[in-house]
């Protein structure tokens, strides 16, 4: 585990085993010490299979380790009961997902606006709402149905999204798969002015090389195991 | 042929994965397969049930095979002719393709003068009677006294009968006596003397060869066939012989299928016969063939009606789930295709699937059918069922027709969609989720609204001529399907305009609120008006439980009035009787003076009351022959029909339904039990000839003694009264003739004209009228009118009209039923399971596990609530509106009470009941899909 000052995530010992059809106990994660920087950008990189989502997801509070524990800004989010990480992930922390995920009966403006809704937001809805879609360069678009926009503006969508309620953490579970390298290029590079702009931590997957160097923390992971950690 | 394995195997793997789906879809398709092949196997054993019913009432009331038919002939044109005559009876089993149980071969010569040869004083007569021989008689017959004929004359040339009992006591002969005849002569040329050998009596009295009475034969002393034709001179026989061949077969031969065949070659038999002058041919099943058929159709075009709407229901089922399912396997579909399966490989995997549901429906299905028939068979009211003698049941050609066709169309059902799905290529799904999409044609075109434009047409159009349909159905041409039609066209609108309406009362609530909604119920708000809501399940609801409650208040009307008529006819006594009267009319007749008054002698009226069980019993003086002067200055007569009453007794035994006079009955009865010569009288004195209370009527019995009566009330309905009679028009039309009546005390009338014969009518405990059958059969009672409300009740549930209505409305209010519980299930786990992906994000960004509940709750209440709410009402309102018009097709010609439509709201009770215990049940399923939802999962199920 890297040494970090401050750390807004540290993760110790965490498995992740599932049961096969054969009674077997598979391991997708055997073992893994993380701790992420706060106010940056932390990459998981790895393989397809390499335990990267698995780990993503107990880090974000929606899945528990089969062992192990997680500490969100001090507190042990694994000891939390269900209606207590619902409530963490409701206000404190932010998805953008590997799918496109946004809500196919709402337009980018109001998946953007469900949000604050959802995270309580004290203050003008609208103009916060529009702020961020203008963050990621969609103004035009706010009235535009997902199904009406492209795989990447869906994306952005989805961060504008996933930022508008200022959460202190960001999850992007492969952000730019499905992206061209211009696009995702730009995405990641969002993301780091986001750091700096909004104090939010990101933390990103990808099993693409070429951001190594922007990442402040890289993890690689293959096989359920850190094997190499910058 | 690998290729099919594979595809079979392809297909089966593809059952495996949907098997929720999938059977759904089978029990749509398995009921549908099942309800239609019912329909004609129903119908058809229904109809043989009247027909046998009709044959054996016949055969109970005239005492005679109504499946025979007789040729009669004499020998004027020659023995010759005779002989072929015998021949044509032989064909007869032919052409009817029936055998026969018996055939009546009859010969004899008529008008035989007898002498016996032993004089036994002076004064001898000459007797008259017949000889002949019926053929087979040695063998259906008992010699009960002396011995059977000899089969040639004995060597005196004495030829020996036989004779019936009946007809020993009218010739007055006895066994052994030797008969001399008189211008009969044999071969020999003397005269035939003829010996009484024994007397017999039928072996079996019912056996078909006695069709006629052995009495019925008259005095004919029978001889041998081979005596008749070689002790009787030739010229003799061919001067007088008279043939009858009566050819008879079992009643139950005549089946649904070969009646028409049966009238049509028995016409074209009695062609042969026609401007003969010596033959005769008559049959006895034409006339009860021909009425039978008239109430066939009838019954038959009811039927069917009533099941097109199950039919419908059933097709829209199918189309659902398949539509549903097809939702479902669209990107799969497109996927198929990129990978280079033609339009054609998609068909036959959709044609195989769709097959093999088919394939397993028409096996399961046409067996079920029997369990349907049995149901429909077993109603005795609507949801109410006895057990009767079983109907039979078979599968003919148009039962496996009919199940094929509901086969083929639910095939097609979930083929079809295919089509449009096939064509396009995974692009196409994606851009097509990208698509706006735009109104469908039938919203464009406002078919909703012309729906129920079309059914307030039908309504108020059928509403205008109630009168000349009523008139119609009597004459037996039926209800016009269209007023049914009109009905259910009139659901469906209302099915579809909620498509149109629940969004927009959705829209309005969304708009009210929308400053205060928490994040779970805007989410839902926007899934309930941008996703088109429920679609097809909101007018599959509806349509659903309207046509269950109308069904069910279709039904509940039809029987009620029925009963209430019964009831009303039967004047509310459980029995009406009158007993056989003596009197002295033949001393009146026979009295030139006319001194003689005719007197009556009233039997016993107190035993009546010694039956056990009699509650209360009264006498009714029961007169439709009185006759009343109507306006003094012209004279003008009319007739009415008089009851004389006990007031108190009446009204403690007959009864009338609440309503039904505008004061209670009992008041009426208190009016003219003031007054001896007190009158109720019908309200046509009133309307018509401007009598009031008060005045004073003079009215006369048959034989001219006259009474008088002071109106003390008028009244529209009277037990047993009917305001109009139904008089038959010469060319046999129905025409109404207004009936009037008048209620007068009976001891008034006792003391004005003295006793004349009255009814009893009896009330009994618990309405079990089974102590008075003992009773009259232990007394030997001879009664001339019997009337059992009991009987009469069974009479009506038995018939078969009403008796399939109960049955088919039945069934599709238990179809209806189920297809709402299974369409509502797959309606919401589809819903849920296509939208998990979504519920995964909500869960993700924050959303709590009872947020998503009220967030469903919500849309459950816009989607089923509102439907529900709906196709109750939509029902309430159909049945409001046609069931007085399809009450018409059961109206007997004379139906006395106003028609009451009947809400039958223990059967929306109930309707709801299933409906919300299904709702709950489905949420309970639905909470527990959810609770099992694994967040991390539903986002990567999402991912295509």
């Amino acid at each position: 585990m890297l040494s970090v000052e401050n750390p807004i995530l540290i993760a110790r010992g965490i498995k992740r085993g599932f049961s096969l059809p054969d009674g077997e106990t598979f391991f997708a994660l055997k073992g893994v010490d993380i701790a992420v920087p706060r106010g940056k950008l932390t990459i998981l990189k790895g393989k397809s299979g390499s335990g990267k989502t698995t780990l993503m997801n107990i880090l974000g509070a929606l899945d528990l380790p089969t062992e192990g524990t997680v500490e969100f800004d001090g507190k042990e989010i694994t000891a939390l009961d269900d209606e207590q990480r619902t409530q963490l992930r409701r206000y404190e922390i932010g998805f953008v997902f590997q799918s496109v995920a946004l809500i196919p009966t709402m337009t980018a403006y109001e998946n953007v606006e469900y949000a604050l809704r959802l995270g309580n937001f004290q203050g003008d809805r609208r103009a916060r709402a529009n702020e961020c879609l203008e963050r990621v360069g969609l103004t035009a678009r706010g009235s535009h149905m997902p199904a009406q926009m492209s795989g990447g503006e869906q994306q952005r969508v989805a961060i504008a999204r996933a930022i508008a309620h200022r959460p202190k953490l960001i999850f992007a579970d492969e952000p730019t798969g499905e992206l061209d390298t211009n696009t995702a290029i730009s995405v990641v590079k969002m993301f780091k002015e986001l750091c700096a702009d909004q104090e939010i931590t990101f933390v990103m997957t990808t099993h693409d090389t070429g951001f190594m160097e922007i990442g402040d923390a890289v993890y690689e992971l293959e096989g359920g195991e850190v094997i190499s950690e910058r | 042929m690998r290729g099919a394995v594979d595809l079979l195997q392809f297909v089966l793997q593809k059952i495996r994965n949907k098997k929720w789906l999938i059977l759904s879809l089978l029990v749509g398709n398995l009921l549908m397969v099942a309800i239609c092949a019912a329909g004609p196997m129903y119908t058809k054993a229904a109809l043989q049930r009247t027909l046998t019913r009709t044959m054996s009432d016949y055969v109970q009331q005239e005492g005679r095979y109504p499946s025979s038919v007789s040729i009669d002939a004499s020998s004027k044109g020659g023995v010759e002719l005779l002989e072929s005559d015998e021949q044509l009876v032989g064909t007869l089993a032919e052409k009817l393709g029936v055998e026969p149980l018996e055939v009546v071969a009859h010969r004899y010569i008529d008008k035989i003068d007898f002498f016996p040869e032993l004089s036994r004083g002076s004064g001898e007569t000459a007797k008259t009677a017949r000889i002949g021989f019926l053929r087979n008689l040695a063998d259906n017959i008992e010699v009960v006294s002396g011995s059977l004929y000899g089969e040639e004359p004995n060597d005196e040339g004495v030829v020996d009968a036989v004779i019936s009992e009946s007809c020993m006591i009218e010739l007055g002969v006895m066994q052994g006596e030797i008969l001399k005849t008189k211008g009969l002569e044999a071969p020999d040329g003397s005269e035939l003397r003829v010996r009484i050998s024994g007397i017999f009596r039928p072996k079996e009295g019912d056996s078909p060869f006695w069709y006629r009475t052995p009495a019925s034969y008259g005095s004919t002393l029978f001889i041998s066939e081979e005596a008749f034709a070689s002790g009787i001179s030739q010229e003799s026989r061919e001067k007088k012989i008279q043939a009858n061949w009566c050819w008879i077969f079992d009643y139950r031969k005549i089946t649904v299928d070969n009646c028409r065949a049966f009238v049509r070659d028995s016409a074209e038999l009695s062609e042969l016969f026609e401007g003969e002058k010596n033959h005769s041919y008559r049959d006895y099943f034409t006339r009860l063939i021909e009425s039978y058929q008239v109430q066939a159709a009838q019954v038959k075009g009811t039927l069917w009606i009533l099941q097109v709407p199950i039919y419908v229901l059933l097709a829209a089922f199918i189309f659902m789930v398949s539509r549903q399912m097809l939702d479902l396997e669209a990107a799969e579909i497109a996927v198929m295709k990129s990978r280079g399966a033609s339009q054609k490989q998609i068909l036959g995997i959709y044609c195989l699937q769709s097959g093999l549901l088919s394939g397993a429906s028409l096996i399961l299905g046409v067996p079920l059918s029997f369990l349907v028939c049995k149901i429909i068979g077993s109603a005795n009211a609507f949801l109410e069922f006895v057990s009767r003698s079983s109907l039979e049941l078979e599968i003919t050609g148009e039962v496996v027709l009919y199940a094929l066709a509901a086969a083929v169309a639910s095939m097609a059902a979930m083929v079809l969609p295919v089509l449009r799905y096939s064509r396009t290529t995974i692009v196409a799904v994606k851009q097509g989720k990208a698509k706006k999409r735009s109104a469908p044609l039938w919203q464009k075109i406002f078919l909703d609204v012309i729906l129920i434009a079309v059914g307030f047409y039908g309504f108020f159009s059928f509403q205008g001529q109630k009168e000349h349909i009523a008139e119609r159905v009597q004459s037996g041409t039926g209800l016009d399907p269209l007023v049914y039609l009109s009905s259910s066209l009139f659901i469906i609108g209302w099915g579809l305009l909620a498509l149109r309406v629940i969004p927009l009362i959705a829209k309005l609530v969304y708009k009210l609120g929308r400053r205060w909604w928490p994040p779970s119920l805007y989410a839902s708000y926007l899934w309930v008006l941008r996703s088109k809501g429920g679609g097809f399940i909101v007018t599959f609801l509806i349509i659903t439980i309207a046509l269950g409650i109308f069904n069910a208040s279709t039904a509940r009307t039809v029987n009620s009035n029925e009963i209430s008529r019964v009831a009303y006819q039967d004047g509310g006594a459980d029995l009406v009787l009158m007993e056989q009267w003596g009197s002295n009319s033949l001393q009146v007749e026979s009295d030139d003076t006319g001194s003689t008054s005719l007197l009556y002698f009233e039997p016993d009226f107190e035993k009546y009351k010694s039956i056990p069980g009699v509650t209360s019993l009264t006498r009714v003086l029961y007169d439709t022959k009185v006759s009343v002067s109507l306006d003094s200055a012209s004279g003008r007569g009319s007739t009415v029909t008089l009851m004389g009453i006990h007031t108190k007794e009446f009204g403690e035994t007959a009864s009338l339904k609440k309503g039904l006079l505008p004061e209670h009955f009992y008041d009426y009865l208190n009016a003219i039990a003031q007054k001896s010569d007190g009158v109720l009288v019908s309200s046509l004195f009133r309307d018509k000839y401007d009598y009031n209370l008060g005045d004073t009527l003079i009215y006369r019995s048959e034989n001219g003694d006259s009474a008088r009566g002071v109106i003390y009330g008028f009244v529209d309905y009277w037990p047993t009264y009917l305001k109009e009679k139904t008089a038959r028009n010469t060319d046999g039309t129905p025409r109404k003739e207004e009936n009037l009546l008048i209620v007068a005390n009976l001891s008034y009338l006792q003391a004005q004209w003295g006793v004349r014969p009255y009814q009893v009518w009896l009330s009994m405990e618990d309405g079990d009228t089974s102590p008075v059958y003992d009773f009259v059969e232990e007394q030997k009672l001879v009664l001339t009118e019997f009337r059992d409300q009991t009987a009469d009740l069974v009479t009506v549930k038995n018939d078969p009209g009403i008796q399939g209505t109960n049955g088919i409305l039945t069934v599709g209010f238990v179809v209806a039923l189920a297809l709402c519980t299974v369409g509502f299930l797959i309606y919401w786990i589809l819903t849920i399971k296509n939208r998990s992906l979504q519920f995964g994000i909500f869960r993700a960004m924050g959303m709590s596990m009872k947020e998503i509940v009220v967030m469903l709750l919500n849309e459950q209440f816009y989607v089923s609530g509102l439907a529900i709410a709906m196709g109750v009402g939509v029902g309430l309102l159909t049945s409001r509106l046609f069931v007085p018009l399809i009450q018409l097709a059961y109206v007997k010609s004379e139906m006395p009470l106003p028609l009451e439509v009947l809400q039958a709201g223990s059967d929306v009770l109930r309707l709801l009941v299933v409906v919300l215990l299904v709702m709950a049940a489905c949420m309970v399923i639905l909470g527990t899909i959810i609770r099992k939802l694994k967040i991390a999962q539903a986002l990567k199920l999402g991912e295509d």
